[in-house]
């Protein structure tokens, strides 16, 4: 991804958003991410937590 | 002569500089020290659930308030800002007469990519919208709390992570666009005001968990075949009384983020406001919210003398006035506090009769008390101009009953609907072997009291 200004690489003169990725996709690709891991996470705890009430039915 | 006037207009400007960056930095510093404050309200809950649970689902219990925490900060990420900014107008996703809202503005602040990522992230020309989100984010994950204390010891952990989400990243999200966005229908169109949330969150976040609890039914021995009630204790009563006295703790941080810090652009004004604009300050909070948490603790101790229900009293007495706490009487807040407190028993009560089985009397305590609060400033405040500006609605009796309506059509209605789809997919409750097992048994890795609770004897000299 890389500095996201233009300017020899220094703070001096910086002015804006200055996270990893700004003015690219790539926040986006990054939120999608979060959101699948989210969602995965979600996913393997329900079937855990079916696994143990199996057990207690 | 010109050039000492250059030179004293440099200065001024340089002044004035100065001071913007500070009342900048001050804004930002303010709602920042808000996110820890009402991070004590979970610290709060979780002790206060854990403790009102039977020692066999204490840790279960735990467990689901770290989760329900943990998820609703990234759904209020993705998605849940976006619903505040775009949902104001109503389901039409217009922009407002204030022209802060609608879905093409939503898109240019409040998602995660594109443009509008420049403000959901580090930008040094932009040092509010992170403490603003953050403060939203631990409103909404109050809600996603108030909701868990009902549902212990039977819900499932990801069905109840699921209704956390959509309670926080939705249900009171759209409450709060619709009751406290300045372009807010209920604002412009019907004068509702309230302030300190006692409708848009805890009203909606406990018809929310009574639409879950008609769905997910009793605990397992509480009700008997006749119809009464048992009584079923938590296991640590202390543990419980000093949960509650920190979600008070932490709720002195949520009112101040109700506030709105003057002297920025954002600002309505050069001091503080309410977020509808209207004027009052963290003194006006400070004479409302300690006369109210009196008056609920005394209320509900003339009622019960139970420590249980007097610290519920005088969370009872905030959300009593919270509507109101910019523009109450200092003594009106007390007596109105005080009412919220001698009823808090006997509406547990009556639900309790009507085969409901609030585990913590979240539905009365947020509930009930929040509907009395928001009607109450319709009786006390009819006539006070319910935003800033020229031509802005009025507070009235019936504006404020319109939005009681609506935020209990917003909880009961998704609570319902959401519990009622995870109940037919088996998401929803607890198998009865499990129940009866104890959760922590069952699916918690780890013991609540490993050693039991000793009573050792004192040291010998």
């Amino acid at each position: 991804m890389g500095f996201p200004y233009d300017n020899g690489g220094t703070w001096t003169d910086v002015s804006g958003p200055i996270f990893m990725g700004a003015g690219s996709a790539m926040p986006g690709i990054f939120a999608l991410i979060g959101i699948i891991i989210c969602i995965v996470a979600l996913a393997m705890g329900q079937k855990a937590e079916a696994a143990k009430y199996s057990k207690h039915k | 002569m010109e050039e000492q006037l250059a030179e004293l207009a440099a200065k001024v400007a340089a002044m004035e500089a100065k001071g913007n960056l500070t009342n900048t930095m001050f804004a930002e510093a303010y709602y920042y020290l808000t996110i820890p404050l009402m991070i004590i309200i979970h610290a709060g809950f979780l002790a206060y659930e854990m403790g009102a649970s039977r020692a066999k689902n204490a840790l279960s219990s735990g467990v689901k308030n770290i989760l329900a925490f943990a998820f609703v900060i990234p759904a209020f990420y993705f998605f849940g800002w976006w619903v505040y900014w775009a949902f104001p107008t109503g389901f039409s996703l217009s922009a407002g007469p204030n022209g802060i809202s609608g879905a093409e503005y939503a898109a240019s602040i409040a998602l995660a990519w594109g443009e509008s990522a420049a403000y959901m992230g580090p930008n040094t020309e932009d040092q509010i919208d992170g403490v603003f989100w953050g403060a939203f984010t631990l409103f909404a994950a109050t809600t996603a709390s108030i909701m868990s204390g009902a549902v212990i010891e039977r819900i499932q952990t990801v069905g109840f992570v699921i209704l956390a989400i959509i309670l926080g990243g939705f249900s009171w999200t759209l409450a709060a666009a619709w009751g406290w966005h300045a372009d807010g229908w209920m604002v412009t169109g019907w004068g509702l005001h309230d302030f300190g949330a006692a409708g848009l969150v805890h009203a909606v976040a406990a018809f929310f968990a009574l639409g879950v609890l008609i769905n997910l039914g009793p605990r397992i021995g509480k009700f008997n075949p006749d119809g009464t009630a048992n009584d079923l204790p938590g296991h640590n009563m202390p543990f419980t009384a000093t949960g509650l006295m920190l979600i008070i703790v932490g709720f002195w941080g949520f009112l101040m983020a109700c506030l709105v810090v003057g002297g920025e652009a954002w600002s309505w004004g050069a001091n503080y406001t309410t977020i509808y604009g209207t004027p009052t300050n963290l003194g006006a909070l400070a004479f409302n919210i300690l006369m109210s948490v009196a008056g609920g603790i005394i209320g509900a101790w003339v009622m019960t003398r139970d420590p249980f229900w007097m610290m519920s009293g005088a969370l009872a007495g905030i959300i009593s006035c919270a509507s109101g706490l910019d523009i109450y009487y200092p003594a009106l807040a007390f007596i109105i506090a005080f009412a919220g407190g001698v009823m808090l028993k006997p509406a547990a009560g009556i639900l309790e009769r009507m085969g409901i089985d609030d585990a913590v009397g979240a539905v009365t305590v947020h509930g009930t008390i929040g509907i009395f609060g928001v009607l109450a400033l319709g009786v006390f405040a009819s006539g006070y101009p319910a935003a800033l500006g020229d031509g802005a609605a009025t507070v009235s009796f019936m504006g404020q009953l319109v939005g009681s309506v609506v935020f209990i059509a917003i909880g009961l209605g998704t609570g319902y609907v959401s519990s009622l789809i995870l109940k037919m997919v088996g998401m929803l409750r607890v198998p009865e072997a499990a129940e009866i097992a104890g959760l922590d048994t069952v699916k918690v890795p780890a013991q609540a009291y490993p050693e039991g609770i000793p009573a050792s004897a004192p040291a010998s000299n």
